[in-house]
C-alpha cells in the first residue's frame, strides 16, 4: 500500500510552522485525484499510488516549497525568533527610558503633589509604557508571522507614535489642566506658585521626552524587524523596494 | 511543469493568473482547469504547482484562504489580487509580444 503520509513527510518535514497547513492542502489535493481514479476504476492502492505518482517527485516540490517559506531554521527563525528578538529589544529599550527619566518622574511626582493630581494617576504611568511597548510587540509579531509587507511594516513604524499620542497626550492635558487648579490656588496663596509651575514645566518635559523616546525605539524596533526578516531570506519588502 | 526550466516560470506564473482571472479556485482546480484549456499539452507534475502559488501569494499577486466547500471540507481557495489583475495584464501582453515575434520568425524560415 503506497504510503501517502511517508510521502507528505518528505516534503513538509522542513518547512516550519507552515508544514501542517501545507500537508493539509497536499493531502486533499492527491486524495482528490485518487478519488477521481477510482471512480475511474482503479483499485484503492493502485488509484493512491497513481496521484502520488501524478503529483510528482517530493524532493522537488520540497526545494520548491522550501523557497518560498524557508527551510526548517529560516522558518523557524522568521516566524518565531525574529519576533523575539524584536520583542527583547523592545523591553530592553523600554528599561532603558525607563531608568533615563526615574530621575524626572520622581521629582515630577513630588512638585505635583502640590496640585490635586489624583494620587493613583503618576504611579500608573510607567504601566502605560508596558503597554504601549506590549502593544507594539503584538503587532510586530503579527506582521512577522505574515512575512510582512511594506505597507505593513510602516504601519508598525507609525504604530507607537499612534498609540503613544492617545494615550499620552490626553493624560498630559489632563495634568495640565489638574495643575490649572493649584496655579488658581497659588493666586490666592502665592508661595505655591514656583513649585506648579516647576511641576507643569517638568510633566510637559518629560512627555515629551517620553514620545521621542518611543519614536527612537520604534525605529530601532522597526530597523530590527527588517534585519531579522531578511535575514535569511528575501522579505516581500525589500522585493517590492528593489523592483 | 515540473520538468520545465526555470525560464518557463514566468509563463507559468501567466497560466496560474489566467486561471484565477475567471474566478477563486483551489489547487486542483486549477491543475485541471490548464490541463482542460491546453487539451493536456502543457501537463504538469500538479505538485510543482504549489510552490508557484505559494510564490504568487507571497508577491501578494494571489491571496489565499481556507472556505468551506459544500462538497467537502474547507480547501485553501486562491483569488487574485488587484495587484495580481495588473501582472496579468502585463504579463500577457508581454507573452504576446514574445509570442508574435517567434511566430514572425518561424513563417519567415518556412517562406524560405
Amino acid at each position: 500500500m503506497p504510503d501517502l503520509e511517508a510521502y507528505l513527510d518528505q516534503i513538509c518535514a522542513d518547512l516550519g510552522l507552515r508544514s501542517d497547513e501545507i500537508r493539509l492542502e497536499l493531502r486533499q489535493h492527491i486524495e482528490q485525484t485518487a478519488g477521481k481514479l477510482e471512480a475511474a476504476g482503479h483499485s484503492s492502492d493502485r488509484a493512491l499510488s497513481l496521484a502520488i505518482q501524478e503529483f510528482g517527485p517530493p524532493e522537488e516540490i520540497a526545494a520548491g516549497l522550501a523557497a518560498t517559506h524557508g527551510h526548517g531554521g529560516a522558518a523557524m527563525y522568521r516566524r518565531v525568533i525574529s519576533p523575539a528578538l524584536v520583542g527583547v529589544g523592545i523591553l530592553l529599550g523600554t528599561q532603558v527610558i525607563n531608568l533615563g527619566y526615574s530621575f524626572l518622574h520622581r521629582v515630577r511626582v513630588d512638585a505635583l503633589q502640590v496640585g490635586a493630581v489624583p494620587s493613583w494617576l503618576p504611579p500608573a504611568m510607567p504601566r502605560l509604557d508596558w503597554l504601549v511597548f506590549a502593544g507594539v510587540f503584538l503587532a510586530i509579531s503579527l506582521c512577522a508571522q505574515r512575512g510582512g509587507s511594506r505597507r505593513e511594516c510602516i504601519a508598525v513604524g507609525l504604530a507607537p507614535l499612534l498609540m503613544a499620542s492617545l494615550i499620552y497626550l490626553p493624560l498630559l492635558m489632563l495634568i495640565a489642566g489638574l495643575s490649572a487648579f493649584p496655579v488658581a490656588l497659588g493666586i490666592l496663596f502665592p508661595y505655591n506658585i514656583s513649585l506648579i509651575s516647576l511641576g507643569t514645566t517638568i510633566a510637559v518635559q518629560e512627555y515629551a521626552s517620553d514620545l521621542l523616546s518611543l519614536a527612537a525605539t520604534c525605529l530601532a524596533a522597526t530597523w530590527l524587524y527588517f534585519f531579522a526578516a531578511t535575514r535569511f531570506r528575501e522579505s516581500p519588502f525589500w522585493a517590492a523596494t528593489e523592483s | 511543469m515540473g520538468s520545465q526550466s526555470r525560464e518557463a516560470r514566468p509563463q507559468n506564473d501567466l497560466l496560474v493568473l489566467a486561471v484565477l482571472a475567471e474566478g477563486p479556485a483551489h489547487g486542483y482546480a486549477i491543475a485541471q482547469e490548464i490541463n482542460r484549456r491546453t487539451d493536456g499539452l502543457l501537463r504538469m507534475k500538479e505538485g510543482t504547482l504549489y510552490p508557484l502559488l505559494h510564490s504568487l501569494e507571497r508577491q501578494r499577486l494571489v491571496r489565499a484562504t481556507w472556505r468551506e466547500s459544500e462538497r467537502g471540507p474547507a480547501r485553501r481557495t486562491y483569488h487574485l489580487t488587484a495587484k495580481g489583475k495588473r501582472a496579468l495584464s502585463d504579463r500577457t501582453a508581454k507573452w504576446q509580444r514574445f509570442s508574435r515575434a517567434v511566430d514572425a520568425v518561424v513563417r519567415g524560415e518556412a517562406r524560405a
